[in-house]
């Protein structure tokens, strides 16, 4: 077995790990990565945003070259390369992940190939294709992420896909249902239904992307109705069975079809969950929750001392810019006690917020406070609302159905939250998170100067649209 | 079974502590509750007894080192670590297998940046920017007790640097801290221990808190002879500082704002339920101010004897910490050291009391009785008062009942 030494182990090389290590690495650590993966990225730059958004591209150009008509520009109907589409993601992944081994490489950061177990509070073994490696360290940090979540009622065939195989892109056309109406089965649901795919969703509870405020989904559902054939909510798939013409599906609830329907493809798309139990966490010392989740504080420590946890592993919105964030905050406590610096060993995660977005088509986009939270838990806010429909620049993009709105602390007055639905959306919800962890107030927000025309305005004017000063809209009734 | 043993918070509100001594070496053996070493906090020398019987492996923390409350500041090797003790990691691994240090970092003695109390997250209703929130965490200044100065109550940076330096933020005076030039062949030492504690509870009261003064001079001679008598009938002795103690108490009782305290985090004016009066003691290290608590239910001789006994503990750094704090107003008895005599000057109210009381060596003065200047034996006395929550008419009042007492003692048997 070869035996290793180092300052700091990172248990996977996702989103999260690989900005602890190399953060960890430039304070002056000598680091180890072990990632099961023969790239670093994890699921986020292999198997999932990255690879994800290339489609969502394509799938987007796709939807605007056929609404271009209206403005006196027309296509032919596109013709669709899966084979090439495919390779384009590849190399995009692998643009990605060699860059990223360029920067590990450039920071003297080592990489073991395997997957990582705890041996001991201060040791792990990994198993990789070349034997074993013990790694001692004298401080760890565990990002070994999450992996799609798989219904049981589902039986063992190809043509069930997760989130990673169906960027195969399996088939060039066929039908679909995508079981689970969150933010990943609705971005499966833009691609597939622009390739010219038969898609339905069915989710299980009353509303597609569950966290995000009605009237931004209500915009979405109108855009995509065209698009998608059944969108079931309330309704579940009670089985599923696999035939020689495809896998014949039965339903129950609220929209359920009458009779059992077939389908090509089914995705499933119900969640994550962590991976947390693939690390012998017992072996260090650590306990679990019930979901698998590793329990953390706001430096991201576990109970066991030099044992820290980030990312989807510790629960929390699975997202890679959390756990990025998390790395770097787990990477400035370990080198701070390491290297005797007491004001850096102190630092904290202490992010208000996190932003949400849906890369579907059209973009949704929230970050902070919703008002259905706000409703929840009784907080009195002031809701600002700038209808796209106002906006020039929505008018010659042809994407009037979108709104920016600003959600205010009624008594305070400074920014708890905000959402976007309209394309780049995304792009544009940092903005309001900025504005929120600094303290905007709506007068912070309507006195910076937005340029015009974009959509990017609408943010400045849904502040001025909750002062009264906004004359891009009828006169106001008087407020301020 | 190896054992870290951590800085402990001797005192609420310790975050960090200065090693005095150690009363033993890496490598030699201890019995549970013998003496480990010595700390100088928050005013006092206190002494660390061992939490378990065994070896001691590593001792941290060199003498005159400051750390942080959670330190690990010995490591022992022992068959029963104490109660509910986490055992060090390490413990469990081989010999082969124990993880050596890496990068030759891990030397005993290099400081160890352990935060002593488990960092929380931040309620959302603090206002700063992300920058300010990171500062704050970094100077260790937990950002939900700082006044914000900025627009709509933001916490900025500099209110943090303000409230780490010693002065709540908010409305305090804001200059730019400006270096003593380096000149060749000065020297600099450190602020540590008990002069820093004294140096920022000195700032403390100076930048919050708007001092007015006034004093007065009064005649004690049957304040000496009582005094005197006392002794004499009690067998015992019986300190002036006693004594003005004990004349204080009426006083305080028919003008309560001078017992007040001023909750500067709040704006509120604190009451308590009892007298508790501290005294200034010097050491050479800087000042402390044991207190004599629940003056009103004492005798004479009681305060007297706490006030011996308090004094020798402080001069000796042995007093307990419980010993130091909950006073209410203080007294300073300015005429007790050297030759040259003091007939007044400004006193500094100990924040977060409301007034401070400072006496001179009784000695002869000219007075003028009935119309004629005889020698007197006089007393000088004069105040410091919070005049934000003590008008000046009332700190009249409130002397002249003080002087009224000292000037005619038995007027004690009538209050």
């Amino acid at each position: 077995m070869t035996k290793m030494d180092c300052d700091l182990l990172v248990m996977g090389g996702g989103p999260g790990g690989y900005a602890a290590a190399f953060h960890a690495a430039d304070l002056g650590l000598k680091v180890v990565i072990a990632e099961q993966r023969p790239t670093l990225g994890g699921v986020c730059l292999n198997v999932g945003c990255i690879p994800s958004k290339t489609y969502l591209h394509q799938a987007a150009l796709i939807r605007e070259m056929a609404g271009a008509s209206a403005g006196g520009v027309r296509f032919a109907p596109p013709t669709i390369d899966i084979d090439a589409m495919r390779a384009h993601k590849d190399s995009v992944v692998t643009k990605l992940v060699t860059g990223l081994g360029g920067l590990a490489k450039a920071r003297q950061v080592q990489i073991v190939n395997g997957l990582a177990r705890f041996g001991g509070p201060s040791r792990a073994i990994v198993a990789g294709g070349e034997g074993e490696t013990e790694i001692t360290f004298r401080h760890c940090i565990v990002a070994v992420g999450s992996e799609p979540a798989r219904l049981p009622a589902l039986p063992d065939d190809p043509r069930i896909l997760d989130s990673t195989s169906a960027l195969e892109l399996p088939a060039p056309s066929g039908s679909l249902l995508i079981i689970g109406g969150g933010i990943i089965g609705l971005e499966m649901a833009t691609i597939y239904s622009a390739l010219g795919w038969t898609v339905d969703v069915v989710e299980l509870s009353d509303a597609l992307m569950p966290g995000a405020d009605r009237d931004l989904v209500a915009v979405w559902e109108k855009e995509n109705h065209a698009h998608l054939r059944d969108i079931m909510l309330q309704t579940s798939v009670v089985s599923a069975k696999a035939a020689a013409k495809g896998i014949d599906v039965n339903f129950e609830g609220q929209q359920a079809p009458a009779d059992a329907r077939s389908y090509d493809y089914v995705l499933c798309a119900v969640g994550r969950r962590s991976n947390g139990t693939n690390v012998s966490a017992e072996a260090a010392g650590l306990t679990l929750d019930a979901r698998g989740f590793i329990p953390v504080d706001v430096q991201m420590r576990t109970a066991v001392p030099g044992i820290f946890a980030i990312g989807d592993v510790v629960g929390g919105p699975m997202l890679a810019h959390k756990a990025t964030h998390q790395g770097h905050v787990a990477a400035e406590v370990i080198a701070g006690e390491q290297l005797g610096d007491a004001a850096k060993a102190r630092v904290a995660f202490d992010a208000q917020v996190i932003p949400s977005v849906a890369y579907t088509s059209p973009e949704v986009a929230w970050v902070g406070l919703t008002e259905a939270e706000a409703k929840a838990q009784g907080r009195d806010i002031e809701v600002s609302h700038f209808p796209w429909a106002a906006s020039g620049r929505a008018l010659a993009n042809g994407c009037t159905n979108g709104f920016t709105k600003l959600l205010f602390d009624a008594k305070e007055g400074h920014l708890v939250g905000g959402a976007i639905v309209g394309p780049g959306a995304g792009d544009m919800i940092g903005e309001i998170a900025l504005a929120i962890e600094m303290g905007c107030e709506q007068e912070d927000i309507a006195l910076t100067i937005h340029p015009h025309p974009t959509l990017g305005e609408t943010i400045g004017l849904a502040a001025e649209a909750g002062l009264g000063t906004c004359t891009d809209l009828p006169k106001a009734k008087s407020r301020k | 079974m190896r054992y870290e043993f951590q800085l402990p918070d001797i005192g609420e509100g310790l975050t960090e502590a200065v090693i005095a001594h150690w009363s033993i070496a890496a490598g030699e053996t201890i019995n549970e509750d013998d003496a480990l070493c010595a700390i100088e906090t928050d005013k006092a020398l206190v002494e660390i007894t061992a939490p378990c019987t065994g070896t001691v492996l590593e001792i941290n923390g060199a003498p005159g080192e400051t750390l942080p409350v959670g330190t690990v500041i010995a490591v022992f090797e022992t068959e029963k670590p104490p109660i509910g003790a986490k055992v060090a990691p390490q413990a469990e691994g081989s010999a082969e297998t124990a993880p050596a240090p890496a990068g030759g970092k891990s030397t005993p003695g290099n400081k160890q940046a352990v935060p002593g109390k488990a960092p929380q997250p931040l309620s959302k209703a603090v206002r700063a920017t992300p920058a300010t929130r990171r500062f704050a965490r970094m100077q260790g200044v937990d950002l939900e007790t700082v006044t914000g100065s900025g627009p709509g109550g933001r916490v900025l940076q500099s209110d943090v640097t303000r409230f780490a330096a010693g002065g709540q933020s908010g409305n305090a005076q804001r200059f730019a801290l400006t270096p003593v030039l380096a000149e060749p062949g000065q020297t600099r030492m450190p602020l540590t221990g008990l002069r820093k504690v004294v140096a920022d509870q000195m700032v403390r009261s100076v930048t919050m808190i708007p001092h007015a003064a006034s004093a007065y001079r009064c005649e004690a001679g049957r304040f000496v002879t009582l005094r005197k008598h006392l002794q004499e009938r009690l067998g015992t002795r019986i300190s002036f500082t006693a004594m003005i103690m004990k004349a204080m108490v009426p006083a305080l009782q028919k003008f309560p704002v001078f017992n007040y305290s001023f909750d500067d985090t709040t704006n509120e004016i604190v009451i308590p339920p009892s007298i508790n009066i501290g005294f200034a003691a010097h050491t050479d290290e800087g000042l402390i101010v044991p207190v004599v608590k629940n003056c009103e239910q004492k005798s004479l001789a009681e305060i007297s004897q706490e006030v011996d006994r308090f004094a020798e503990e402080a001069r000796t750094r042995k007093i307990a910490v419980e010993n130091l704090r909950g006073g209410t107003i203080t007294l300073s008895n300015v005429g007790s050291h050297g030759r040259v005599e003091t007939t007044g000057g400004r006193l500094i109210i100990n924040h977060p009391q409301a007034a401070i009381i400072g006496i001179s060596r009784i000695r002869p003065f000219p007075v003028v009785r009935d119309g004629q200047v005889v020698p007197g034996q006089c007393l000088d006395i004069n105040t410091s008062y919070d005049h934000r929550i003590i008008d000046g008419i009332s700190a009249n009042l409130f002397m002249e009942q003080l002087v009224d007492v000292i000037e005619e003692p038995g007027m004690m048997l009538g209050l």
